[in-house]
């Protein structure tokens, strides 16, 4: 009779787990969604060389070449540093942006001209990086108490099948965030975003963001998309990157994130 | 003659050298680049017998290297050609110095700018880099290499910087015939306007002894939200202090002026504090002159404050800069509202600039004198036209309060318009 109870009890907690597992497969939430996706982002060290084509809607280009190098502490905070290469009328200068906590950053900014490393305030989340349809908000990674997760569903993207994912700026960050939402494409497969609408703060779609061109860049599955389309659907106004190369968890000295290594000519 | 063989050869060597820098640039041991500029500024209102405008051509090659994460090389060669004004004619050699790197030092030996200071326009703590004032309102850029070794020493977020020259470099000051050279026709003498001829002595320049070294210390920290240094100079000022002599033949007053050299010692610091969307920049220097009459110290500060507006217009932000300039000096002391180390006693300064859209960009920089009643505008237009290529127009309007015998006032008359086309290589 003891026996029988257990076989029982074991089954139904067999049950009971496979019944949650599946469930969980079928249906995972918004923020699972989306943490899955985050751990594409813990790298402790990320290098990278890409060319930025700003095109505007009559199809005029500019082409700026940068380098970049990244690292993450164990508190997850990003301290980067950009080189521009080219084209020669912004080639020698160099952004440096050292995250001490999640709302402490200290920014500089070296111009040849000036000679001298020169102290910049953080400005706005929503403002233009570099002349470009990215903001500085599109730019960081996503922390995860600023914003709410709701999942839309499944849907087909480029013949991936993604998930829907929505995600609404709350608290403090509703005021400040340039979006009243944005919708992720996830791959499913490997957790990797396919594309980015953006809707204005009142709620219209303005922007989208591409990626395409994903490669294993490190082990175990941090994988790099080698080209990125946003594309502004108001002012015809797109901005595409292409990577050259990535450079995931190599050795970078540390002293490249300071001052001194901004003022450095070469 | 000799000037235009020599540009002619830079000329050349732009169109023959591309091949082999782009060969050479693909393993990154050397890069040349640089600038070609062409220049024209015209006055509203001509004056007889002084230069009126400015028709320039500025090539700048800039030669690069990175052999080793040791050392590298950079040397940039300037060739001048105005024109209107020879006097501005020069090849010269602008920068030429080797960096040589270590874990905790570093070490720049050459000739080279060095700029301290953290305020923008002006910077009473840099006294190292002499400046060309040939034309007074464009001074950008316009830096004056001086041989030196500097050393800088890292220690932890700390850095400490140590210059030595053992050569003196004076600024360029305008020339007789050039709109800001502006001697009276007349002077007053007992109440009666009287025909004045200037004169200048020649100046007695500081020899290259040992004892004539100059040397500079700074000591500076970066925080989380603050950078902040302390300095200290010992040297030559590259900024004479004048004195003049008058004498009578006839109905003439004859004005003899003599310019001299002088030492000094400079006690400074400076800021800049991140406070919210703000920043907050400050900068202040004592200084101590010596060996002149005139030998009392004096204090120059400046403090103010930068920030960016976003989206103002669209997507558009407005960038502002505000300053306070002000000199504090013994009550008995009065300096001339055109002593260039006393140019601004009591100035605001501002600057704001705004994108009209991704290839334009309009500013406007003001500043005015509460001590003299005087002001100085200059908007720009700059036109990005294409990747390396651009185009500035922009104007200066000086006036304000004549009697006052401030600076700007002094030259009401040199409203200008400048234009300018600049390719980046």
């Amino acid at each position: 009779m003891k026996s029988l109870f257990i076989a029982l009890f074991v089954a139904l907690l067999f049950f009971i787990s496979f019944f949650t597992q599946s469930l969980f497969a079928q249906q995972p939430s918004g923020i699972d969604i989306m943490k899955e996706n985050d751990k594409q982002f813990n790298f402790k060290t990320e290098e990278s060389t890409m060319t930025m084509e700003l095109i505007n809607s009559s199809g005029k280009k500019r082409v700026r070449s940068v380098k970049r190098y990244s690292k993450r502490d164990a508190n997850k905070n990003t301290s980067a540093l950009i080189r521009f290469l080219s084209p020669a009328d912004v080639k020698g200068s160099a952004y440096l942006s050292i995250e001490h906590s999640a709302n402490d950053e200290s920014r500089h900014l070296y111009l040849p001209a000036l000679k001298k490393a020169r102290r910049i305030s953080a400005g706005e989340d929503s403002d233009n990086f570099m002349g470009s349809d990215f903001t500085y908000e599109d730019l960081d990674n996503i922390d995860f108490d600023k914003y709410s997760f709701k999942l839309l569903g499944s849907e087909s993207f480029n013949g991936i099948d993604c998930h829907k994912v929505e995600v609404t700026p709350i608290g403090e960050n509703e005021k400040t965030s340039g979006y009243s939402k944005r919708i992720y494409f996830i791959d499913k497969k490997i957790y990797v975003i396919h594309k980015i609408d953006f809707y204005d703060r009142h709620n219209s779609l303005f922007k989208h963001l591409i990626l395409t061109d994903f490669k294993l860049v490190s082990s175990p599955g941090i994988y790099r998309a080698y080209n990125w389309t946003m594309e502004n659907l108001k002012t015809k106004h797109k901005t595409t990157l292409t990577y050259q190369n990535f450079k995931v968890n190599e050795d970078i000295d540390e002293s490249l994130f300071s001052t001194r290594s901004l003022e450095r000519s070469n | 003659m000799k000037l235009n063989r020599i540009y002619i050869f830079a000329i050349s060597i732009l169109v023959i050298f591309p091949k082999l820098v782009n060969a050479q640039e693909n393993d990154f041991k050397y890069s040349l680049g640089g600038f070609v500029e062409l220049e024209n500024h015209s006055f509203f209102k001509e004056k007889t017998g002084m230069i009126n405008s400015r028709n320039q051509n500025t090539v700048q090659l800039e030669l690069k290297s990175n052999l080793s994460d040791s050392y590298s090389f950079f040397s940039s060669v300037e060739f001048r050609n105005d024109f209107s004004d020879p006097n501005r004619n020069r090849v010269y050699l602008k920068e030429t110095y080797i960096d040589l790197y270590s874990p905790k030092i570093d070490l720049r030996v050459g000739k080279q700018v060095i700029l301290w200071g953290k305020s923008d326009g002006f910077n009473p703590t840099s006294n190292i880099t002499p400046i060309d004032y040939s034309d007074i309102l464009d001074t950008d850029d316009e830096e004056i290499g001086i041989f030196a070794l500097k050393s800088n020493f890292y220690y932890g977020d700390w850095e400490i910087q140590g210059v030595i020259s053992p050569t003196f470099q004076s600024s360029i000051f305008p020339s007789s015939k050039s709109r800001w050279q502006n001697y009276p026709d007349f002077l007053n003498h007992n109440g009666i306007s009287k025909p004045a001829h200037f004169t200048r002595e020649e100046v007695s320049m500081p020899e290259n002894k040992f004892k004539d070294f100059q040397y500079g210390l700074r000591l500076s920290r970066n925080f989380n939200n603050v950078d902040f240094s302390i300095s200290y100079y010992q040297g030559w000022n590259d900024i004479p202090s004048t004195t003049s002599s008058i004498s009578f033949s006839g109905d003439t007053i004859n004005v003899s002026m003599q310019s001299n050299y002088y030492k000094h010692q400079v006690i400074g610091g400076d800021f800049s504090w991140v406070l919210g969307k703000y920043i907050l920049k400050g900068e202040g220097a004592l200084f101590l002159p010596q060996g002149i009459i005139q030998d009392d110290p004096y204090f120059q500060y400046v403090i103010g404050f930068e920030r960016v507006f976003s989206n103002i217009i669209d997507d558009k932000n407005l960038f502002v800069i505000a300053q306070w300039i002000h000199e504090i000096k013994p009550d008995n002391i009065e300096y001339k509202g055109n002593d260039f180390n006393h140019l601004f006693q009591r100035n605001l300064m501002t600057r704001i600039e705004m994108d009209i859209n991704r290839d334009m960009k309009f500013s406007v920089q003001a500043m005015y004198s509460l001590k003299y009643e005087e002001f100085y505008i200059k908007p720009e237009f700059i036109y990005n036209i294409s990747d390396g290529l651009n185009f500035s127009l922009m104007a200066d309007f000086l006036g304000g309060n004549k009697g006052k015998d401030g600076f700007f006032s002094n030259y009401s008359e040199n409203n200008r318009v400048r234009a300018k086309l600049k390719y980046n290589f």
